[in-house]
């Protein structure tokens, strides 16, 4: 299966109906190693050098191939699939097995299974070949080089293998072209020659590769370890509705799951939890939390301020508490109280029950950023993470509050560069009484370039009531002066 | 030995009236009630000698923006020397001013000190408010809303009373806030007006001063004084009076027990 389809899909330039490759340097050239559909139908094909590819359509779009990425999405696609059996197994670099065996009935036969997983690939934007063998080499060659029906039934399948190519036995190109020289172009050809003679004249590999294929010797797959299951689930011989009743089963699957969680020493850091309602909806409540933690009353309150959300309909009969994300928790030190002293006390708590009540984006701290301008001094960060800068400099008075954007104000001064006499601003007239300035603020030209000829007069304004505002003069090479107000003082 | 049973007698006493009068975290809490000096004119007018902590206060301007920028500094000093910090504001607020730490900073509240949230109803702030206040990590929860009614009033001031953490609760800018007295479940009720600064030898701007009016509290003590905007710790300082002559000594308590 293309996996890196998937990946360029998600690239906002990707065009599905240009002709696209990614290439790999192979050797000294880059050679195309996967098409799209366009660039199949102008006939550029994997192996292709890019020039090539090139002369062919010269507008091509191509990337580079990235392996470790490639892997790394074959693995999360691997455990995807442990959906339908528990051995699954990845097959670099481009495909999956999957043990169906006793798992198939379950997804309605082989045939609907095998078109199931070719559905659901293709869903998330994989465009993929499935096929069902009795062997994992016979289900390697049958996915990448088979006609016709996905699903070999043991009988037929020496006969279907035969018609083959060499290349569908998994064997290192020089030997299928050492093979193509005496003639062998297809397995059936190759079972053909007499046994003995093909391990000393070709190697190894070929007869063992075949054998697996054909079933005559045992190929094991190495099944990916499924990432253990930080879960605990309820089940209801009658349905459950009241909150009272809900509000227990959170307590005690979230007291199971935080001693699952204290045994491996993790924490949750995301959780759901799902309601199975009789009639078949699945109603869930998400939270996620600031750090891990295995808490129990803390996940429990963050749980349960979100059970009204929850309609139980005509009854719930199964209740599942499932840590998506966990991330390590080393046990702590109980405080002298017998408390526990550190979580006690740790703002991630506080920041957890504000962000499952507001939103976690609107709980957050200001941070001091090293910019010029002053409204890019101060940024809302995440509340638990430490800021690279610890103060502002503290040399120039700033306001209390801060006017974003700045808003104009129409100004009247003695002399184009004096400090403004008198200030218009939301249909109030002020006359200053003091005024203390300028204070120069250029425009940061090394990050953006409108910015180059941008200058800002900052000035300190008290008028006859004492009320003090922050008033700047904005200049910029070739327009006239500007006047606003950006805030107002302690 | 008679002597110091008496005195004990008389401190389990006091202890008992503060708790009566809801000022301050004493319930259940054996270190009693704590105070954070503010300036030694306005600290006898509590028995604790300072302003009470654990219990909700209540800060305004005039109505104007400026005003509404010198009650943020005096909030963000008292806050930023008390310790950690939650202060919730609303997310697109008709001042269109929203909090900016350096300046906060000047007044002694550290950007590491404080935790921000926004929220879009006043209830919302209200509900994190109280949220915040249940939290001992936090020395004190500052909240901006427009409107208050007595319930939420009582509401923050048991929160605080609790955990001994303490409420502001700042009233932005509204026509409707009017200076009328309400019953009180707040323990003080603050308000600060810019006033021109003092005359300098050379015509340049030197430090704010305010107009700080204590005009309800539920000791019974008002009065109204004229102090400097906070230093770089969040210090105050009483103006000078004979710059403007206007320092009155502040109204004596009256002799009732607050209602509410």
């Amino acid at each position: 299966m293309d996996l890196r389809k998937r990946r360029l899909r998600q690239d906002s330039a990707w065009q599905p109906d240009k002709p696209f490759v990614i290439a790999a340097l192979e050797g000294q050239q880059n050679t195309v190693v996967a098409v799209n559909a366009a660039a199949a139908a102008c006939g550029i094909a994997p192996g292709m050098a890019l020039s090539r590819a090139r002369v062919i359509y010269p507008d091509v779009k191509a990337e580079a191939a990235s392996l470790a990425e490639d892997a790394k999405a074959l693995q999360r696609l691997a455990v995807r699939a442990l959906r339908y059996s528990p051995l699954v197994a990845t097959c670099p670099t481009d495909g999956l097995w999957i043990d169906a065996t006793g798992a198939a009935h379950l997804f309605g036969g082989e045939d609907a299974m095998v078109k199931g997983i070719t559905r659901r690939l293709r869903a998330i934007g994989i465009s993929a070949r499935t096929a069902m063998a009795a062997t994992p080499g016979a289900a390697w060659a049958w996915a990448r080089y088979g006609h016709g029906d996905p699903v070999l039934v043991p009988g037929a399948q020496t006969s279907a293998l035969d018609d083959l190519p060499l290349r569908a036995l998994r064997l290192a190109a020089d030997t299928v072209q050492t093979l193509r020289h005496v003639g062998v172009k297809t397995i059936g050809e190759l079972r053909r020659i007499p046994r003995a003679t093909i391990p000393v004249r070709f190697g190894e590999m070929v007869l063992r590769r075949l054998d697996q294929a054909m079933g005559f010797m045992p190929e094991a797959i190495t099944p990916l370890t499924p990432p253990a299951a930080r879960r605990r689930s309820m089940s209801f011989a009658e349905p459950i509705a009241a909150p009272e009743d809900l509000q227990r089963t959170i307590d005690i699957l979230t007291r199971g799951l935080c001693e699952d969680l204290d045994k491996t020493q993790e924490g949750a850091q995301k959780l759901d939890l799902v309601f199975v309602r009789i009639d078949g909806q699945m109603p869930a409540i998400r939270i996620a939390m600031a750090r891990p933690s295995r808490d129990v009353s803390h996940i429990a309150k963050l749980l349960t301020e979100k059970l009204p959300t929850i309609d139980p309909g005509f009854g719930i009969e199964t209740v599942t508490l499932n840590a998506w994300r966990v991330g390590p928790l080393q046990p702590v030190q109980l405080g002298s109280d017998g408390r526990d002293g550190a979580a006690h006390k740790d703002m991630g708590e506080l920041v957890d029950r504000l962000a499952n009540r507001v939103g976690a984006r609107n709980v957050f701290k200001i941070a001091p950023v090293a910019r010029d301008i002053p409204e890019r001094a101060a940024v809302a960060t995440d509340p638990m993470k430490t800021a690279t800068i610890q103060d502002w400099p503290a040399h120039w008075p700033r306001p209390t509050r801060l006017l974003s954007p700045p808003e104009p104000v129409s100004v009247i001064a003695l002399l184009p560069d004096y400090p403004p006499a008198k200030f218009r601003w939301r249909d109030e007239s002020h006359s200053v009484r003091i005024a203390d300035g300028p204070e120069r603020i250029f425009g940061e030209w090394w990050n953006a370039a409108r910015e180059v000829g941008e200058v800002r007069d900052y000035f300190r304004v008290e008028n006859d009531r004492g009320e003090r505002y922050w008033l700047f003069r904005k200049s910029i090479t070739g327009s006239d002066d500007q006047w606003f107000l950006h805030g107002v003082f302690a | 030995m008679e002597m110091a049973n008496k005195n004990n007698d008389l401190d389990v006493l006091k202890q008992r009236i503060r708790q009566l009068e809801r000022l301050g975290g004493a319930v259940g809490k054996a270190e009693g009630v704590k105070a954070l000096p503010l300036l030694p004119v306005l600290d006898h007018l509590w028995p604790e000698q300072g302003l009470p902590l654990g219990c909700l206060h209540e800060a305004r301007g005039d109505g104007g923006l400026s005003s509404y920028g010198a009650v943020t500094a005096f909030t963000a000093a008292i806050a930023g020397r008390l310790g950690k910090v939650l202060w919730c504001g609303k997310r697109a607020d008709r001042t269109n001013a929203g909090l900016y730490g350096p300046g906060l900073a000047q007044v002694g509240l550290k950007p590491d000190q404080m935790l921000a949230v926004t929220a879009s109803t006043d209830d919302d702030i209200l509900a994190v408010m109280e949220e915040g206040l249940r939290h001992p990590v936090l020395a004190s929860v500052v909240g901006e809303v427009e409107r208050l009614n007595l319930t939420s009033r009582r509401r923050l001031q048991l929160a605080a009373e609790k955990s001994g953490v303490t409420a502001f609760v700042l009233r932005t800018p509204s026509r409707r806030n009017g200076l009328q007295t309400e019953p009180i479940a707040a323990a003080s009720r603050w308000r600060i007006t810019p006033a021109p600064s003092a005359p300098h030898s050379i015509p340049e701007a030197g430090r704010a001063r305010w107009r700080l009016e204590l005009f309800q509290s539920r000791s019974g003590a008002t009065g109204e004084w004229m102090i400097e905007a906070p230093d770089a710790q969040g210090y105050f300082r009483l103006s000078s009076p004979v710059a403007d002559g206007f320092a009155k000594a502040p109204a004596a308590p009256r002799q009732r027990l607050a209602t509410g």
